[in-house]
C-alpha cells in the first residue's frame, strides 16, 4: 500500500515537472494526463472512489481533450523561448508569493473546522462514497441537482447561439 | 433516507411555471417560419410571467417551506421575485422591436431571459448556499449569452467576452468563499451557518472572515460596487439596450437580495466590517457619479449612474437596520423601474437612427409624435433617477437617508446627498438636449417612421412611468409590503 503510494506520488510529481519542462505543448499535455492518472490512483488509495472517478473522467477525459483540441486548432509550435524575468513578471511574482504566504499563514494559524455531521470516515467506508453521494443527490440535494439541468440547458443554448454558422 | 413529497414543490410553483414557459417558447420557435416581427414568443413569455406573478400572490403570506427547509416562499423572497418578473415583462416590451430592427433573430432571447429570472428566483428563495450558487450561475450564464447575442457587432462581442471572463472569475471567488464557510461552520445552510456565527468567538476563526470577504467580492461583482465595477460601462454599452436594462435592474436587485440574506440577517453588526463597507459605499457613489459626468455616450452615462445608485443602496447596507433593509427593497424596485425606463427609451430609434450620444438627442422632443411621448417619458425617468419629489426615486433616497440618519450615520448621509447633487448635472443635461437644443445639421425631416413595434415599447414604458409616479405619490402600500417582508427574514 505504502509502496504504491510512493510510486504514484513520485510519478505524479515527475510528470507534473514534465508539464513545465517539455518544449512541445502536446508532450506537456500528455504528461499532465499522466499526472492526473497518478492522482486518481492516490485518491483510490485514500478510499475516495468518487473523487478518483471524477478526477479521471473530468480532468483526464474532458479537460485534457479540450487542451489538445486547442493546441491542435491553434497549431502551436514550440518556439524555444523560455520565460524571461523582467520587472513586471518579478513584481507579479512577488505579490503572488506574498499573498500565498499570507493565506498559508492564516490557515496554519488557529483554524477551527465546523462540526463533521454524520459523514465520518467510518460511515463513508461502510457504504462507499459513490453510494452515499448518490443518495444525497437524489435525496437532500435533489433540487440543486435538478437545477443544474437548467444550467446545462442554458449553456447548450448559448453554445448553439454563439457557434451557429449561418445567421439569417 | 428522505424523499421529497409533492408538497415540497408548492413553494417553487412560480419557478416551475417559468421553466415550463421557457421550454414552451423554445419549442414554439421550431414551428412555422419566424419573421422579424412575430409576436408568439414574446406574448407567450409575458403570459407565463403573468401567471407566475399570480402564483406568487397566491403564495404570499403562506410562508411555505420545502426541500428539507432549504427553499422558503416567505414574503421577502416573494416580493423580490415579483420585482424580477415585473422587470422581465417590461424588458420584453422594450425588446421586441429592438430584436427585429437589429436582426437579433434568436427567439432563444426570451427563453434565456426566463431562465435568468428562474435563476434569480431560485437564489432568492433558497437558504442553501449551494442552491444560491447554482441560481446565481443560471442567472449569470443566461445574461452572458444575452449580452453577446448581436454577433456581428464588435462592441457586443467585446462586452460579452469581458463579462464572461470577469464573471467567471468572480464566480470562482464566490465558490471559494462558500467552501471556506462550509469548512468553518460545517454546513451550507444559512440558518445553521448563522447559528454557528452567532456563537462567541466564531469570528476569531480566520476561515470565517476570509470566506465572508470572498462572498462579498463575488456578490459585489454582480451588483457592480466599486472596486468590482470595471466591467459595467463596457458591458452595458456593448450589450443590446434591453439586455443592459434587464441587467441593471433585475440582476442587481437579485444581487442585493442575497447580500441582505447572507450578510444582514444573522451576522452581528459588530462583525460587518463597517469601516470597509462605508468606504465602499462612498467610493461607489462618488466614482459612479463623477464618471457619469464625464460621459458623452448616454448608455455609458446610464451605466455609471447605475453604479452610483448601487452606492446609495450600499449606504443602506452599511446601516443595516430594519428600516434600511426596507429602503433597499423599495429602492431596488424603484431603480428597476426608472433604470429600465431610461434604457428603454434609448432602445427606440428616432428617424431610423439609434440614439447614442447627447448630440443625437438634440431636438428629440420635436422630432415626431413617438418622440414627443418618448421625451416626456425620458424626462420622467431622469427626474426620478435624480430623486425629485413626486417620483419613486425621491421616496427611495429619502428612506435610505432617513434610515442612515436614524442610526447616526451623519457624514455618510451628507456625502450621499452631495452625490445626488452631482447627478443633477448629467440627468438634467439629457432633458436640456431633448427640449432646448436644435437638431444639428437640420437634415430634411422625413416623415417619422413610427412602426407598430415601438408602440409596444411605448406602452410598456408608459406603464413603467405610471408605476414610478404611483410609487412616488402613494409609496405606503409598497413600503408596508417591504416592511412585512423584512419581518419575515430572521434577525
Amino acid at each position: 500500500m505504502l509502496l504504491t503510494f510512493y510510486i504514484l506520488g513520485t510519478v505524479s510529481v515527475l510528470s507534473a515537472l514534465g508539464v513545465l519542462v517539455c518544449r512541445s505543448p502536446v508532450y506537456s499535455a500528455m504528461s499532465l494526463v499522466c499526472s492526473f492518472f497518478c492522482l486518481g490512483g492516490i485518491y483510490i488509495l485514500m478510499n475516495v472512489e468518487f473523487v478518483a472517478v471524477i478526477q479521471i473522467l473530468v480532468y483526464a477525459g474532458a479537460i485534457l481533450v479540450l487542451f489538445l483540441f486547442v493546441i491542435m486548432l491553434l497549431n502551436i509550435v514550440p518556439t524555444g523561448e523560455s520565460v524571461r524575468f523582467n520587472l513586471p513578471v518579478l513584481i507579479a511574482f512577488g505579490i503572488a508569493v506574498g499573498l500565498f504566504a499570507q493565506i498559508s499563514g492564516l490557515f496554519l494559524g488557529d483554524i477551527q473546522f465546523g462540526p463533521k455531521d454524520v459523514y465520518t470516515a467510518e460511515a463513508i467506508s461502510e457504504e462507499g462514497s459513490i453510494g452515499l453521494i448518490g443518495r444525497l443527490l437524489y435525496g437532500e440535494f435533489v433540487l440543486p441537482f435538478e437545477a443544474i439541468s437548467i444550467l446545462l440547458l442554458v449553456a447548450v443554448i448559448g453554445a448553439v447561439i454563439i457557434g451557429k454558422r449561418r445567421l439569417n | 433516507m428522505t424523499f421529497v413529497t409533492i408538497s415540497d414543490f408548492i413553494p417553487i410553483v412560480p419557478e416551475l411555471i417559468l421553466v415550463l414557459t421557457a421550454l414552451l417558447v423554445l419549442l414554439v420557435d421550431l414551428v412555422g417560419t419566424q419573421t422579424g416581427y412575430k409576436m408568439t414568443s414574446p406574448l407567450l413569455a409575458i403570459g407565463g410571467l403573468c401567471v407566475a406573478v399570480f402564483a406568487e400572490i397566491q403564495l404570499f403570506g403562506g410562508n411555505r417551506v420545502g426541500f428539507f427547509d432549504t427553499i422558503v416562499a416567505d414574503q421577502y423572497s416573494i416580493l423580490f421575485e415579483i420585482i424580477y418578473m415585473v422587470t422581465g415583462i417590461i424588458t420584453i416590451t422594450i425588446s421586441w422591436h429592438y430584436i427585429a430592427e437589429n436582426n437579433m433573430n434568436f427567439r432563444e432571447y426570451y427563453v434565456l431571459m426566463l431562465f435568468s429570472i428562474v435563476g434569480m428566483m431560485l437564489m432568492t428563495s433558497s437558504l442553501d448556499l449551494l442552491m444560491i450558487f447554482i441560481g446565481l450561475e443560471i442567472m449569470s450564464i443566461s445574461s452572458y449569452i444575452m449580452v453577446g447575442m448581436m454577433r456581428r457587432v464588435v462592441t457586443a462581442n467585446e462586452a460579452a467576452l469581458k463579462y464572461l471572463l470577469l464573471g467567471a472569475f468572480s464566480t470562482g471567488f464566490l465558490l471559494y468563499g462558500i467552501s471556506l464557510i462550509y469548512g468553518a461552520t460545517g454546513s451550507t445552510q444559512l440558518p445553521a451557518i448563522i447559528e454557528h456565527l452567532q456563537q462567541a468567538g466564531a469570528f476569531e476563526n480566520p476561515l470565517v472572515g476570509f470566506g465572508l470577504a470572498l462572498l462579498i467580492i463575488g456578490v459585489g461583482f454582480k451588483v457592480a460596487i466599486v472596486p468590482f465595477h470595471m466591467w459595467t460601462p463596457d458591458v452595458y454599452t456593448g450589450a443590446p439596450t434591453p439586455v443592459a436594462a434587464f441587467m441593471s435592474a433585475a440582476v442587481k436587485a437579485a444581487g442585493f437580495a442575497i447580500l441582505i440574506r447572507i450578510f444582514l440577517t444573522g451576522i452581528p453588526h459588530a462583525e460587518r466590517w463597517d469601516n470597509m463597507m462605508w468606504v465602499i459605499a462612498i467610493l461607489t457613489m462618488t466614482v459612479g457619479n463623477v464618471m457619469a459626468l464625464r460621459q458623452n455616450n448616454i448608455k455609458r452615462m446610464l451605466a455609471y449612474s447605475s453604479i452610483a445608485h448601487a452606492g446609495y443602496v450600499m449606504v443602506a447596507v452599511v446601516v443595516g437596520s430594519e428600516a434600511a433593509i426596507t429602503s433597499i427593497i423599495y429602492y431596488s424596485f424603484a431603480y428597476a423601474l426608472m433604470g429600465m425606463g431610461a434604457f428603454g427609451v434609448l432602445s427606440i430609434r428616432s428617424n431610423g437612427k439609434t440614439i447614442e450620444t447627447y448630440e443625437d438627442l438634440a431636438g428629440y422632443a420635436h422630432a415626431g409624435p413617438t418622440e414627443q411621448v418618448a421625451a416626456v417619458l425620458m424626462s420622467t425617468f431622469m427626474l426620478s433617477l435624480l430623486g425629485l419629489p413626486l417620483t419613486a426615486g425621491f421616496i427611495g433616497k429619502f428612506q435610505i437617508f432617513y434610515a442612515a440618519l436614524d442610526e447616526g450615520w451623519f457624514w455618510l448621509t451628507v456625502i450621499a446627498a452631495m452625490n445626488s447633487v452631482i447627478s443633477l448635472f448629467y440627468y438634467l443635461r439629457v432633458i436640456v438636449f431633448m427640449y432646448m437644443k436644435e437638431r444639428i445639421g437640420a437634415q430634411q425631416e422625413k416623415e417619422s417612421q413610427t412602426s407598430v413595434s415601438s408602440l409596444f415599447a411605448i406602452t410598456g414604458l408608459l406603464a413603467t412611468a405610471a408605476g414610478i409616479v404611483y410609487l412616488g405619490i402613494f409609496p405606503n402600500d409598497f413600503v408596508q409590503l417591504a416592511q412585512l417582508s423584512v419581518t419575515a427574514i430572521s434577525f
